[in-house]
């Protein structure tokens, strides 16, 4: 197996290199004083470090493209067992994207800030441990990696130490922590019935008789990463805490951090249930878990749409928060990943897969410009950024394709995946609950698609008011120090289009990921 | 997957294409042209309408029912992914009558428009949506796949929005109802789509293609409920770009909400709303007969009966007591169109029972009655919009009257098209009710298992042809006879409002007799008919449709035309003095409280209105979960958690 | 003794008791007004799994399973991080809102 580099890229990169740069980064705040010098050294190991991993990223994914069997790679080094398959490698293409991207946007948003290096360290720690999420054999570990990437994304939260980003922080945390325990608790269940928790040592078992005991150990997993994948109900954290972070916070967050959950859960269906599975002779798809992921999937992204629309009808001091709408968004979409591993076919794991890459990349763009906003104009609200497109009309394009991604207009990536979701359900071995759930997901897409239209419309094409009260100026001195920014923000949105009319490598890819998951 | 494999492309032009390139492209161009002048931007706008209309009744003549498809990409190069986007038109006359029946009326109305829309401010607007919605209507009915089919469907919807939205530019109580109007037509249309395209959908996914004859010869190979679901799922479109049952309101609402496609301009209302896009739902159900002609359960057609039934009744009782000229023409419009969805269904039940010939004859009937209430009710919409025009925006009956001897010019058309309307020989509308009215009665005369349910649609169709005769003598009697009230002024309309009335007028009067061409148009269609199964090859035997009955169509028309009667002269007696209100009915209760209901029409609308206050409500008060204390969030999740874990171990 | 009482073991009681413990801990987080008896209520939560892996190690092996004790050990350091630093928000939440009181905490809602 060989790649450009010419020798095979160890997996242990993906966890050392964000992990070093992490602690040289500690290092860099603790022993330097605070001067322009340090703050430029933290810019140049945080850029160098995150580009460094995308590349290694993009190299290891054509790798595993390029490789004849779907079988994982398997690593054993003294400590950890890592494995490594297609899924894995291209969630970790996300995750780097995702952050090599909010890494070169901090170049200009968090300057201002003194503990600059810590933030850097946060954002890799989190990487370190999302990374390690994926490449992980068991489900001890990966509750160990877990914690480890939900503590920096706590401290992420909480890291302006204001009022609200210390309620927020405090609330996802106490509700977060709960939700890990539980699935701690179904971990343990599950190493007394099977007596391993080794991912492909678990697929390999005899059926399992106690059934019932499986089954809460499957829930109690499914409801702990439920907690971080934003299913409905479990996820009254997720609209506070995430527009109390700092904005390219908030773009980790929104765009892979949840994406974890989902990968929980993905595994969840690939290793425990097929087990529990092969007792009754049937598959996972059609089966009742397929069913329950399909419903609450469906509830999932029904709860994010409506409650984004109250956001529009609020009128209290606080009202019409920008951030916080996207973070609704935001649930709306976990709900159509959701829905789409409950369909359970390489169709829909493969939209699934594509759609995490799609949200990730929208959002991402969204909450840098969001972040620009509230950099050039320092107010949080929706109706102070009127006539966007008229005073930055980069800006505006860019939002506007971010916009169109999530809504699903055709020839964006949203809409092939969107695509690929549903007729991954319309193929569901269930016809009745396949084809409603796809007729309500289409439905639910056509409603959603008007009110990101109207936020389109009402922020980018609209003349700002007249009325003085609501006119904020952008501020000139501030705006000439955002190269940084616009150029973060461009890039990705080139990569959203791209997505949207050369959809073809990464559907490649999203496809043969799925179906080397399946046996 | 593999998305772009265009070998070679060689794109060769194809001319049948124009047919709906031209207004489509028309409409960008004419965007340009009206910077530089208004006058040149309407002269380019009705020649590119005309030049559409040239070309469909030239395909006209080109027409079979062999299957003539033209394919968009060449043959080359439609493997891959391509096959999936193999977009052809099919050039029959099912179609190609339609496109004639839409470029035409389009010509004639945008011709009625230059007087009409004179003072608008927002002409470029109007000349763009009114040609693309040409361009999408024609391209809906020649399209010969489902990609092409979707998008005109989808086309001519939001050219409704727009352009019923397009006093969006007025001042205040006329702005927000033109906003809301447009907003409710596009959300209630919207629920039809989706079924539509979910429908489409199945049937793409389970046959692989999306060519509407291929689908055809392998819809057999599906299974029962599939068959059933995507029949419903069609139906569920045509319900609601057809404004049946219940989504009867976003086409006319009651005089207290107000909120309806009526609130476009007339020229709109007469061209889309009830001369076109409203029939595309009748349209699309004939196109995918085969699908009706198969789904071979009962219930379907017994929910269908019920539809039509309670939409014709319910709307020409609102029909009967509505006070604005338009509404009442809107009510009008709902209650024919349910005549065709009763033809259709008519049809369904006697392919079902083997009739072929019954079925085959109802089919044409609701083709014909497409074809004149097209003709007649674009005539009567017109000449509404012409007495509008002349009394300044002026919209209530109650209101006029006594207008016959000032405004002959516009009186003399309508007489014609208000008796077409209420279906008295020899005006058009007479041989097309009685045309589907004569095939429900043979259906009941073959006494198959589905008779008694012919016999009921029979009984409900002269009930329903009585009521519009009463309803449309009303609507005359009220706005011409009588005496004129003190403060009316009156402007005369202009040249070319009037000729085109005229030409609409001859038109109602002449088409009844073209009958003889329509069914030897549709002579050859039993290869349209072959549902299915390659081997069925039932002859049709002629169908002629006559001026005066036979002895074997004698009975029908005999009840019809009593019904007719009955309505027109009591309608004429009650209103011939000049009556504003009746009397009886306004000292009698119950008939006073029946007539409150059907005006209110039946409260369909407040329903609609009441669940959508309810469900905001119930959105608002969802905000409270979202309470931000950690203690009911804990709760919250601890109670998602058993509630799932509960129902897993309980099943 | 009857043959019903003498068939409950070791293991089950210690499982019935982890259970216990998380239906405590889930009592606690969801009435407790305070925020430190909120954490106090989730340190009981961390036991309860832990508890389970002993129980567990019971049944996988005649001996003590090693597995389950390093799974405990490493489990409790998690927990002991994440009390940590939510005691580091209380603080910061302290310093703003003057009390420790959750019920105060809801600025943001809706």
């Amino acid at each position: 197996m060989e790649n450009i580099l010419g020798f095979e890229i160890p997996l242990v990169i993906f966890i050392l290199l964000p992990a070093i740069t992490s602690f040289l980064l500690i290092g860099i705040e603790r022993l330097l004083k605070v001067s322009v010098t340090k703050k430029v050294i933290s810019h140049l190991v945080a850029l160098t470090a995150s580009l460094l991993d995308l590349t290694l990223a993009i190299l290891f994914g054509m790798e595993l493209l390029k490789s004849p069997s779907s079988n994982p790679l398997i690593t054993e080094t003294t400590i950890l067992v890592l494995r490594a398959d297609l899924t894995s490698g291209f969630f970790i293409f996300i995750f780097t994207l995702i952050h090599a991207a909010v890494c070169i946007y901090s170049i200009n948003y968090m300057h201002e800030h003194n503990d600059l290096a810590h933030f850097y360290a946060i954002l890799f720690a989190v990487v370190t441990g999302l990374n390690l999420i994926v490449l992980v054999n068991d489900y001890f570990t990966m509750f160990v990696a877990w914690e480890g990437m939900v503590l920096c994304a706590y401290a992420m939260v909480g890291f302006y130490r204001s009022r609200e980003s210390s309620e927020a922080g405090f609330k996802y945390l106490m509700m977060s922590s709960a939700g890990s325990l539980l699935y701690l608790f179904g971990v343990a269940f599950l190493y007394g019935i099977a007596g391993t928790l080794k991912f492909d040592e678990l697929t390999l078992l005899d059926p399992l008789t106690e059934s019932s005991i499986l089954y809460i150990a499957i829930l109690c997993m499914i409801i702990g990463f439920g907690v971080t994948a934003a299913i409905f109900f479990l996820n009254t954290w997720l609209p506070d805490a995430h527009p109390a972070a700092p904005p390219p916070a908030h773009a980790m967050l929104s765009g892979i951090i949840v994406i974890g959950g989902t990968y929980g859960i993905l595994r969840v269906i690939f290793t425990v249930i097929p087990v529990n599975m092969a007792e009754i002779g049937g598959t996972f798809q059609g089966s009742v878990w397929s069913n329950l992921l399909i419903i609450l999937g469906i509830l999932t992204s029904l709860q994010g749409n409506i409650y984004a629309l109250i956001q529009f009808m609020r009128k209290d001091p606080q009202a019409r928060n920008l951030k916080r709408i996207f973070a609704f968004s935001t649930i709306s979409h976990m709900g159509y990943l959701i829905t789409g591993l409950g369909a359970g076919n390489i169709l829909g794991i493969g939209g699934t897969l594509f759609h995490a890459l799609n949200h990730a990349a929208a959002k991402g763009v969204l909450f840098m410009i969001t972040g620009y906003l509230i950099y050039s104009t320092g107010s949080y609200y929706l109706d102070h950024y009127k006539g966007l497109g008229r005073r930055d009309p980069l800006i505006g394009i860019c939002f506007t394709i971010g916009l169109f991604s999530l809504a699903s207009i055709p020839l964006t990536g949203g809409f092939w995946s969107k695509l690929m979701i549903i007729l991954g359900l319309f193929n569901n071995k269930n016809p009745i609950i396949g084809i409603s759930a796809g007729l309500l997901t289409l439905f639910i897409t056509f409603f959603a698609a008007v009110g990101y239209l109207w936020l389109i419309w009402y922020l980018v094409m609209k003349e700002s008011d007249q009325d003085e009260k609501y006119i904020i100026k952008f501020d000139a001195m501030t705006l000439n120090n955002s190269g940084f920014m616009k150029l973060s923000i461009v890039s990705l949105t080139i990569f959203v289009l791209i997505l949207g009319f050369f959809p073809t490598v990464i559907v490649n890819f999203a496809i043969k990921a799925a179906s080397a998951l399946f046996p | 997957m593999q998305i772009f494999t265009i070998n070679q492309l060689e794109f060769i032009f194809k001319p049948w294409f124009l047919v709906f390139l031209i207004p489509i492209v028309g409409a960008l161009i004419s965007v340009i042209i009206g910077r530089v002048h208004y006058k040149l931007q309407t002269a380019f706008s009705i020649s590119t309408i005309g030049l559409s209309t040239i070309f469909s009744l030239f395909l006209l003549t080109q027409a079979t029912w062999e299957e003539y498809i033209i394919h968009f990409f060449p043959s080359g190069c439609t493997n891959g992914v391509i096959s999936y986007f193999d977009t052809s038109i099919v050039i029959d006359p099912l179609g190609i009558f339609m496109a004639v029946i839409a470029s035409g009326l389009g010509f004639l109305i945008a011709i009625f428009s230059i007087d009409y829309m004179k003072n608008d401010e927002a002409l470029t607007r109007y000349w763009f949506f009114l040609q693309l919605f040409v361009g999408g209507m024609v391209l809906l009915v020649v399209a010969g796949d489902l990609i092409f089919l979707y998008t005109g469907w989808k086309i001519v919807g939001v050219c409704s929005y727009f352009l019923i939205g397009h006093y969006f530019h007025k001042s205040e109580p006329q702005r927000s109802l033109a906003i809301k109007s447009g907003i409710k037509a596009f959300l209630m249309t919207l629920v039809g789509d989706i079924a539509l395209l979910g429908g489409l959908g199945i049937l793409w996914l389970e046959l692989g293609t999306v060519n509407i004859f291929q689908i055809m010869s392998g819809f057999l190979t599906l299974t029962q409920s599939l068959q059933v679901l995507v029949a419903l799922l069609i139906f569920v479109g045509a319900v609601g770009k057809s404004a049946q049952f219940p989504l009867i309101t976003w086409l006319s609402s009651p005089e207290s909400i107000d909120i309806d496609a009526m609130q476009g301009p007339t020229t709109v209302s007469a061209l889309i709303h009830a001369a076109t896009m409203v029939k595309a739902g009748v349209y699309l159900m004939s196109r995918f007969f085969f699908v009706f002609a198969i789904a071979n359960i009962e219930t379907f057609y017994l929910v269908m009966a019920f539809i039509v039934a309670i939409t014709a009744i319910l709307t020409a009782s609102s029909a009967l007591v509505s006070n604005d000229i338009k509404r009442v023409l809107a009510y009008s419009t709902v209650s024919q169109l349910s005549y065709m969805f009763l033809a259709i269904c008519i049809a369904g039940l006697s392919f079902l029972d083997l009739d072929y010939d019954v079925g085959y004859h109802a089919f044409l009937g609701a083709q014909f009655h497409i074809l004149s209430h097209a003709i007649f009710k674009a005539l009567l919409f017109l000449s509404a919009g012409a007495i509008i025009f002349s009394l300044h925006h002026e919209r209530n009956i109650k209101k006029m009257g006594g207008l016959f001897q000032e405004l002959r010019i516009i009186a003399i058309p309508m007489l014609i098209g208000i008796f077409a309307l209420s279906g008295i020989p020899p005006f058009n509308g007479y041989f097309s009710k009685e045309s589907v009215l004569g095939a429900a009665w043979e259906l009941f005369l073959t006494r198959g298992t589905m008779a008694p349910l012919a016999l009921l649609l029979f009984m409900l169709g002269i009930v329903t042809a009585g009521l519009t005769a009463a309803y449309s003598i009303r609507l005359y009697i009220l706005v011409f006879m009588g005496e004129k009230p003190q403060k009316l002024e009156i402007r005369k309309p202009g040249i070319f409002m009037t000729s085109v009335l005229v030409i609409l007028a001859s038109l109602t009067l002449v088409s009844g007799f073209l009958a003889r061409i329509i069914t030897s148009l549709f002579d050859q269609m039993q290869t349209y008919f072959y549902i299915g199964d390659s081997s069925f090859s039932h002859i049709f035997s002629h169908y002629e449709l006559v001026l005066f009955p036979s002895i074997h169509t004698i009975v029908p028309t005999l009840l019809t035309l009593t019904c007719i009667t009955i309505g027109a002269l009591c309608s004429y007696f009650l209103y011939r003095n000049g009556a504003k209100e009746i009397l009886f009915i306004r000292k009698n209760v119950f008939l006073r409280t029946l007539q409150t209901i059907a005006k209110e029409g039946f409260y369909i609308d407040h329903f609609f209105q009441w669940c959508q206050n309810g469900i905001m409500n119930i959105f608002w008060s969802l905000r409270k979960l979202q309470s931000g204390n950690l203690n009911y969030n804990f709760a919250l999740i601890g109670f998602v958690s058993v509630v799932i874990i509960m129902i897993f171990l309980i099943f | 003794m009857n043959s019903y009482l003498r068939s409950i073991t070791d293991f089950e009681i210690i499982l019935a008791l982890s259970f216990i413990m998380l239906l405590i801990g889930m009592y606690g987080l969801c009435t407790k007004r305070s925020a430190i008896k909120i954490i106090m209520a989730l340190e009981i939560l961390v036991a309860a799994p832990n508890l389970a892996f002993i129980a567990f190690g019971f049944t996988q092996s005649t001996t003590v399973d090693p597995q389950t004790q390093t799974f405990v050990i490493i489990s409790l350091s998690v927990g002991a991080a994440v009390i940590g630093l939510a005691l580091a928000f209380i603080r910061n939440l302290w310093k703003h809102f003057g009390t420790t009181n959750v019920d105060a905490y809801t600025t943001l809602k809706g």
